[in-house]
């Protein structure tokens, strides 16, 4: 063809397959140009009924030619008339439904990037160019395409704008790059088809306009979904800018001005225009034009079914007075009006009103003051048209409004016949919308179709809503970086994680923290580690890496009175030098975080967390710091990570300490159990305290940071007489259940008070407040038949409860049973030679001695009801 | 007993710290510097101590970097050996922090470009000068950033330092 073609380039072919077949096409092209070019008329079928389907659009509102992607990017579905050529491109037709690859390896890969801007325009079409020329500062434009220019990129101020704007410093202008969403405060996620690596631009402006254009839209008739059937502004975009004839005769069918310019462009370009159907406002200068090149145009006809093997090629016409007719052609060009596209504009709030003229929806009021529409999208210069949705038949199935669903006129009245009113849950009837082009070009019809059938007004209710992302991308594309195991999430390590590593620990994740698990000697598993683990702890000395565990410095001279309100127990009357077990509570009286306080001066107090509560309790304290209690001098500091902790526990201990060398004597009379020391440890300066989680005489050995292993390997040479052995989170977690000690977030589950965890003693009972202690005198948190904590010994002493059996009173064989528990913590006590539980049994303390059962797949274990303690119930070796 | 060694949480990645110059063609260059001491200090009365009241800003006092780093809150730094850093003001709360981050110095061309790619500061030469610091995020890991003339500073906690690294490597690959 000799005329158009602007936007390709001639003398550069590509190569490109599709569906197996090898064809030749221009740089500029998109998949859908070049296919037209070939000749490829059915790019895939309907998925639905498996109807041919051809290219439709020439934009992201295309609706027919769907295609997966598979080189040299992975694309699972996406619209030919959105795939810019390159060479080697390998592509498929797609039934509307893509499949994702089950080799993710190839998913594209993706850069991010954050951007700040004064003005970011979404759209470089005309408005766009224009509003990017008048904006000062850092400004982007962003534009979808490979190319500026909207729809009409020939346009000879397209060049001139886009020549100005590339010379200024401070403007960029990028394309292949779509707007994904916008939201609060000039957030804007920008998604650039860049290759190989994708990328996704942050980007905060200070001012958004958005000049997203129109969509053209289609007009329901009998069989309008035939390859050949095309919008009367794509075939112009394909003649003009891709110098592409999407066919040789042509009719076509126009409700405004827009579609006999079409016409006449197509004319022009040399396509034989059989017949222009125009049922629009009058145009008289435009219909004159078209006669005066001898082309026919019928006033008040209109389509009423297309003819065709696969492709088009017969179009039948109903004139005004039923007369009817049938014309030989291979294209039908349909021009039904505009919508504007305000997908983004609506995603952030902005309103919409119906314009009678231009029979469409456009914004109405202002959205919010960092953001502006322009142009088409914002309604101005769209053509006046008489509104014209569908042809009027006895038989409206195969009127289709939504191609990518295979939904009809019919679909949508009868979903109203069976009166779904709202636009909303017709959607949801027909899945009209739910296509990857989320109703673009199906939506304003959906809703005409319902308002009329509810004999409203045209505007009554408008499309559903577009939500982002605006046109599809990949997960891996929003992944970016953050993938695979080092960077989907953070893993956090402790400074003596080498160590642990190179032992052959396996880890535990606590929250994002990795934690040892156990150390296996040789070939051991996991329950003969922790045996010996555990023998060893009990019997000589085991140490453990505790520096997880939070820690929060509290300063200032209301500490004391602050700790007092926030722990159940009194922390004000704790002598510096010593420390005290404490229960945190939420509002609602439940256990929330434990952990020990220690007074290290008058206003100066370490409170320690569960490893996995630490930035809760933080966040926790500093709540009530500035909005309830600003008046409170007092300063929370995060010193997790400050202090390694190294937690040694086992009756040989203090002699390991006493080699390691202490500038203080740590003898039990000098150095009593909950207190601490400050001084040097093997010749550095560390906190000891003396603190059990075990039950046994230990020492808890905090140093900075940069000295944990050091310190650990010292402490593991000077032990090393004492056969010290490294222990990990299993043992620990058997040690102290021997101990009946409680873990948060394992035997409690945010519905356990400190009472029924039989704590009372923890809880004061004086008049003076602390969150959560109204709800301990709920009517519900003192009912006596609440769960509470019991030990559970399984009848069979090896017999293994597993964690969150339910328990019941007597296995009836019937399901269901009446269920009064259920077991928080199970473990084999090498200690104890036999199988321990702790569980959380409906008036648990008033059962101790009786039988309980817990009904499992193929067996049900019973287990005696006992105190929630096992071993050195009387205390005796926590001072060695 | 021997003397305890100290070791920094980047010591061991180290070496992956100095591909990052080769990885970017110079364009970025990091620099673990350890051990600094690092004092966290609140106050209602600011001024007294000379600190900066501008949000986001930091200026020195006494030989020490004094970070803003919230309406009470700041952030002394001093070389290891200085004097001044362990001998903050008298304030309400002072706390060591000196083990509880890592810090990392960036200098090059390429540092800002590389920073977007994890940051949601507005780093462009224009808005983010020396004398700028804030509290935020790098990826996934929360830091603090300071621009000391050409270089800039990064404090993570020392747990994230491996992941940072690893982020790092990837961002610049």
């Amino acid at each position: 063809m000799d005329v158009g073609g602007s936007g390709v380039d001639r003398d550069s072919s590509l190569g490109f397959t599709f569906d197996g077949t090898d064809y030749l096409g221009l740089a500029g092209d998109t998949l859908a140009s070049a296919l037209l070019a070939n000749g490829v008329d059915v790019v895939g079928a309907s998925p639905i009924l498996g109807r041919p389907r051809g290219v439709v659009s020439a934009g992201v509102e295309e609706a027919g030619a769907m295609v997966e992607v598979g080189a040299p990017w992975l694309d699972p579905i996406v619209p030919a008339t959105a795939v810019e050529l390159v060479d080697g491109l390998v592509a498929m037709g797609r039934p509307g439904v893509g499949v994702l690859p089950a080799d993710a390896t190839g998913a594209q890969a993706a850069d991010h990037r954050h951007l700040h801007v004064e003005t970011l325009v979404v759209g470089g079409g005309i408005a766009g160019l224009r509003a990017a020329r008048e904006a000062t500062g850092r400004v982007l434009v962003v534009d979808e395409r490979h190319h500026v220019g909207g729809i009409s990129p020939w346009s000879t101020e397209i060049e001139d704008l886009t020549a100005e704007l590339v010379t200024r410093d401070e403007t960029a202008l990028i394309t292949r790059a779509t707007a994904l969403g916008v939201y609060d405060d000039g957030y804007v996620v920008i998604y650039e088809r860049a290759q190989p690596v994708a990328r996704v631009h942050h980007v905060r402006a200070a001012r958004v306009v958005l000049a997203t254009g129109a969509h053209e839209r289609p007009i329901a008739f009998a069989d309008n979904d035939r390859p050949g059937v095309m919008l009367a502004s794509a075939a112009r975009t394909y003649v003009e800018w891709f110098g592409v004839r999407p066919g040789n005769r042509a009719v076509v069918f126009s409700n405004g001005r827009s579609g006999l310019e079409s016409a006449m462009a197509l004319h022009e370009a040399g396509v034989e225009i059989a017949v222009v159907l125009d049922v629009g406002p009058a145009s008289q200068p435009h219909r004159d034009r078209l006669r005066e090149a001898g082309v026919e145009v019928r006033e008040g006809w209109a389509v009423a079914g297309t003819e065709g093997e696969s492709r088009l090629s017969a179009v039948h016409v109903a004139g005004p007075g039923g007369e009817s007719e049938t014309f030989d052609a291979d294209l039908l060009l349909v021009a039904g009006g505009w919508n504007p596209a305000v997908q983004l504009w609506r995603g952030i709030n902005g309103g919409l009103r119906y314009d009678d003229a231009t029979a469409c929806f456009v914004p109405d009021g202002a959205g919010p003051p960092w953001l502006e529409i322009t142009g088409a999208a914002a309604g101005e210069g769209i053509d006046p048209v008489t509104p014209y949705w569908y042809a009027p038949a006895e038989d409206l199935s195969h009127h289709y409004v939504d191609l990518q669903r295979d939904s009809t006129v019919a679909d949508v009245l009868a979903a109203t016949d069976r009166r779904l009113r709202s636009t909303e849950h017709v959607k949801r009837e027909t899945y009209i919308g739910t296509a990857i082009d989320q109703g673009r070009t199906s939506g304003v019809l959906t809703a005409a179709i319902v308002n009329g059938a509810q004999g409203a007004g045209p505007g009554a209710q408008g499309p559903t809503n577009a939500r982002p992302p605006y046109t599809p991308v990949p997960f891996s594309v929003l992944a970016g970086l953050d993938r695979g195991p080092k960077l989907l999430d953070p893993i956090r390590t402790t400074p003596i994680h080498r160590w642990h590593q190179e032992r052959d620990a396996p880890f535990e994740n606590v929250g994002q923290w990795k934690r040892p698990w156990y150390f296996p000697l040789g070939n051991e598993d996991l329950p003969a580690a922790v045996h010996r683990e555990c023998l060893a702890v009990r019997n000589e000395v085991g140490v453990m890496d505790a520096s997880t565990l939070g820690k929060i410095e509290i300063v200032g001279p209301d500490a004391a009175r602050f700790l007092d309100r926030v722990y159940t127990d009194r922390m004000s009357t704790l002598s510096v030098g010593s420390i005290r077990y404490g229960l945190m509570l939420g509002l609602d009286g439940m256990v929330f975080d434990d952990g020990v306080v220690m007074r290290l001066a008058e206003n100066r107090f370490l409170a320690t967390t569960t490893t996995g509560g630490a930035a809760r309790v933080l966040d926790h304290m500093e709540e009530w710091l500035q909005t309830e209690w600003p008046d409170l001098r007092a300063h929370c500091t995060s010193v997790t990570e400050q202090w390694s902790t190294i937690a040694m526990n086992g009756p040989a201990s203090r002699r390991v300490l006493e080699a390691l060398g202490t500038s203080f004597p740590v003898d039990a009379p000098s150095f009593p159990f909950m207190t601490w020391r400050e001084g040097e440890v093997a010749g550095i300066a560390a906190r000891v305290a003396r603190v059990s989680f075990s039950g046994e005489l230990a020492y808890e050995i905090n140093v900075p940071g940069w000295y944990g292993v050091s310190t650990w390997e010292a402490l593991m040479d000077a032990g090393a007489a004492h056969g010290i052995t490294p222990y990990g989170t299993e043992s620990m977690h058997v040690l102290r259940a021997e101990k009946g000690f409680v873990i948060v977030g394992q035997d409690t589950d945010g519905t356990v008070t400190p009472h029924d965890l039989g704590m009372s003693w923890l809880v004061r009972k004086d008049d003076s407040d602390f969150i959560g202690k109204r709800s301990l005198r709920r009517s519900d948190t003192i009912r006596p038949d609440r769960k509470q904590l019991v030990g559970l010994l399984p009848v069979e002493p090896d017999q293994l409860l597993p964690e969150g059996a339910q328990l019941v009173e007597r296995d009836t064989g019937v399901i269901p049973m009446a269920m009064v528990g259920h077991v928080t913590s199970s473990y084999a006590s090498p200690i104890l030679g036999r199988t321990i539980a702790l569980a959380m049994v409906e008036s648990g303390r008033a059962r101790h001695g009786q039988m309980l059962h817990a009904p499992l797949l193929g067996a049900t274990i019973a287990a005696e009801v006992t105190a929630p303690i096992f071993y050195d119930a009387e205390g005796a070796r926590r001072d060695g | 007993m021997a003397d305890l060694r100290m070791q920094s949480p980047v010591a061991d990645r180290a070496a992956d710290v100095a591909k990052i110059a080769e990885l970017t063609g110079g364009a970025v260059q990091i620099a673990e510097v350890a051990f600094l001491q690092q004092i966290d200090v609140r106050t209602r009365t600011p001024e007294s101590f000379r600190l900066p009241t501008d949000p986001n800003t930091w200026h020195d006092v006494d030989g020490s970097d004094a970070l803003w780093l919230g309406p009470d809150e700041w952030l002394l730094v001093a070389d290891p050996a200085a004097d001044h850093g362990a001998t903050a003001p008298d304030a309400e709360s002072v706390v060591d922090v000196g083990a509880n981050r890592a810090v990392l110095d960036l200098i090059g061309p390429g540092v800002r470009d590389l920073l977007s790619k994890g940051c949601s500061l507005d780093l462009h030469a224009m808005r983010w000068r020396d004398g700028a610091c804030a509290q935020t995020m790098l990826a996934k890991a929360p830091v603090i950033l300071q621009q000391r003339e050409e270089v800039t500073r990064v404090f993570v906690r020392p747990s994230f330092a491996d992941y940072l690294v690893d982020w790092l490597l990837a961002a610049c690959g």
